[in-house]
């Protein structure tokens, strides 16, 4: 259990320290000032000292330099209302490992804690943010911004797919009709709100209005996009003559999605960003090839995503033992080259798994199969009972 | 400090100062700056009258036209007149352009030893002003665009110094050297806080603007998270990220760091992103 001594003066904010490190499973030891400070590590070895600056006797600076002095390099926060460069840069100087202005909130004291203490998180139940510690009177009340410092964010930031900022509220709530409802959305109507929920989430696309009143969108997407660095950000634009899409590239974007928006481009958007097709049904160990409905260009990934999927399920049907499985054409498109490829590797994958592949289809399909050698042999059906029979 | 220093910089200060309140530093921008800010006081300006103002200037009109067309506000039509590209930007976004046509004004000089140490300090100028930007932005400070001025403007009295010295020194020296390099460089860092902040008053800067101007060395505990403290955070974070105008020692920095950080609640590890993606945003000596 890793031991902690805080050296404070003031006796309200040793019982605070004490209070918050023993909640989080740490040993806690006080002393009043420097010179007793040094005289408990004559005693004791701690992983940990919190030092205020100002106290009677010996104060916190004196006693960090006798502790270097000596030899003793034990990690040191500064607890301090003491503020000024100088005193700070010559503590800095001495090796302290972090520094904290009073009055705090117990998520920084947590988080730079922890770091000092090299601990990546605690199982222990640390308090949720209660507001400042008014640990000083004198500044006690002075407004500490939202966010803990010293990086302790306390556990994992919920998970979004599309945070929308657009002024014009209408607009999230057009998107929202036109996205399945498995595709997770936020919307803000600021810059302000969007770097707030920024920090509290993780997005996967950001859509950026390209006009927000007194707001420079090109610097707030580069804003936000410190703050999600994985996110894809598009802008909103409205459609015009003029290379829009070129000119937002350059800024930065990925992409562009115009407004109002068209039921095609928002497809077209999600099959950019989102694998929202369900290409693939199963059912048992019947695997149905649902119809393809996107443009032209994008036939190839819905094929390579058949075979993803096909893999997949392929693997989950061998693991509950199936020895058979049904692989039903019926709807996939006549992509004479593409079907036999992906059936080639699918025949090999069905194999290596002791699964027979049984295919079921129209004619149409039947007879680009069996034309090619390679998948001539593959057992082919006219409908799936005929297949199960088969088995 | 020097006694030599010392008495050299009180003397340039009240050149300066004298100057600057008569309008009388002699760039032409920061006049016309310094006007459209003024029309841009009123909140029932005309804006007839500012594009007037702007017009007296060809690279500030070019440049006004330019980002009304940028990609961050073009809504489908290209602007090519002043009117409509003043009403498109906004007043908000109008100053902050306004202050930052002029004060790159401020940085050149046609003597190439100064053009070039004038280069380091816009730099570092512009790196404080993003991250300033920047951390307003992730503190929730509600004013980000100030922040951005303030960071701008926090060096801009290094130059206008610098260029008096010159002058001076041009004037005064017969093919003997009248300031040796120490001497000068102490007597910018005496007195370019003074011309900064009478420059920025002329201008009719925020008073929060101002006082992140006049002190850049110590934070301010009674405010928190005020414009002055987000500067003071911003200029140590570009300072260690070599987006420094002199050697810096660093663990002065450090404390300006560590201080800053638990004083703004800021985020320490997304504060080093920050830094980190600075010169990726913004390369130094593209400007």
């Amino acid at each position: 259990m890793p031991r902690i001594l805080t050296i404070d003066d003031s006796n309200t904010i040793r019982t605070i320290i004490s209070k918050q490190m023993t909640e989080l499973g740490f040993e806690v030891d006080q002393a009043e000032d420097g010179e007793q400070g040094l005289a408990k590590l004559e005693e004791i070895s701690v992983d940990l000292i919190l030092l205020d600056v100002t106290m009677p006797v010996m104060d916190g600076p004196t006693m960090l330099a006798k502790l270097r002095e000596r030899g003793d390099k034990t990690p040191v926060i500064m607890l301090t209302s003491e503020s000024k460069r100088s005193i700070v840069a010559g503590a800095v100087k001495l090796g302290i490992d972090d520094y904290i202005l009073k009055p705090f909130k117990p998520d920084e004291l947590k988080g730079k804690v922890m770091k000092a203490l090299k601990i990546d998180s605690v199982g222990g139940a640390a308090p949720s943010s209660a507001g400042p510690i008014a640990a000083n009177a004198s500044v006690g009340g002075a407004g500490v911004p939202a966010g803990g410092g010293g990086g302790g964010n306390g556990g994992a930031r919920q998970f979004v797919d599309i945070l929308v900022i657009d002024d014009m509220e209408n607009v999230q709530k057009k998107l929202r009709t036109l996205l399945p409802q498995h595709v997770t959305l936020n919307g803000c109507v600021s810059a302000r709100e969007a770097l707030q929920m920024c920090q509290e989430r993780v997005y996967r696309v950001l859509l950026i209005d390209l006009v927000i009143p007194d707001v420079n969108s090109v610097a707030l997407m580069k804003q936000l996009r410190v703050l999600q660095p994985h996110a894809v950000m598009v802008a909103l634009a409205l459609r015009s003559a003029n290379d829009i899409t070129g000119e937002c590239k350059t800024q930065g974007f990925t992409d562009v999605l115009f407004k109002p928006f068209e039921t095609s481009a928002v497809d077209e958007f999600l099959s950019s960003h989102f694998d929202v097709e369900d290409v693939l049904t199963v059912d048992g160990n019947l695997l149905e090839c649902n119809a393809f409905t996107g443009k032209e260009e994008k036939v190839e990934r819905y094929f390579s995503r058949i075979k993803t999927l096909a893999h997949d399920s392929f693997d989950k049907l061998a693991s509950a033992c199936y020895e058979d499985a049904i692989l039903d054409l019926s709807k996939i498109p006549p992509h004479n080259e593409r079907l036999v490829r992906l059936l080639i590797d699918l025949e090999k994958e069905s194999k290596r798994l002791g699964i027979v592949m049984r295919l079921v289809g129209p004619p149409a399909i039947k007879k680009m199969v069996t034309c090619v050698a390679d998948t001539a042999n593959l057992p082919f059906f006219e409908d799936r009972e005929t297949a199960r029979g088969a088995a | 400090m020097s006694a030599a220093g010392e008495k050299l910089a009180a003397e340039l200060e009240k050149i300066l100062l004298k100057r600057v309140t008569a309008g009388k530093l002699g760039l032409p921008s920061m006049a016309t700056a310094g006007r459209c800010l003024e029309i841009l006081r009123d909140p029932d300006y005309k804006s007839s009258k500012l594009v007037e103002a702007i017009e007296s200037e060809p690279m500030l009109a070019l440049r006004i036209i330019a980002e009304a067309n940028s990609a961050a506000l073009n809504s489908g039509v290209r602007i090519a007149t002043l009117e409509p590209a003043v009403a498109r930007i906004g007043a908000q976004r109008l100053k902050t352009i306004f202050v930052e046509h002029a004060a790159e004004e401020v940085f050149r000089s046609s003597d190439r030893k100064l053009a070039d140490a004038n280069r380091k300090v816009w730099e570092h100028s512009i790196a404080v002003a993003i991250l300033a930007r920047d951390i307003a932005a992730v503190i929730n400070n509600p004013e980000p665009d100030a922040c951005y001025v303030a960071g701008l403007l926090h060096d801009i009295g290094k130059p206008v110094v610098g260029a008096t010295l010159l002058a001076i020194d041009q004037k005064t020296r017969q093919g003997q050297k009248w300031l040796d390099l120490p001497l000068w460089l102490e007597v910018i860092d005496l007195s370019h806080r003074k011309v900064a902040v009478a420059i920025a008053t002329e201008w009719r800067m925020p008073a929060d603007v101002i006082s992140a101007i006049r002190d850049c060395s110590d934070y301010d505990s009674t405010n928190r998270a005020s414009i002055a403290n987000v500067v003071r955070l911003a200029n140590a974070v570009a300072k260690r990220e070599g987006y420094a105008t002199h050697t810096v020692d660093v663990d002065d920095v450090e404390a300006m760091i560590m201080v800053g950080t638990s004083m703004l609640g800021a985020d320490n590890s997304l504060l080093t992103k920050l830094g980190t993606t600075l010169r990726q945003r913004f390369p130094a000596g593209a400007h």
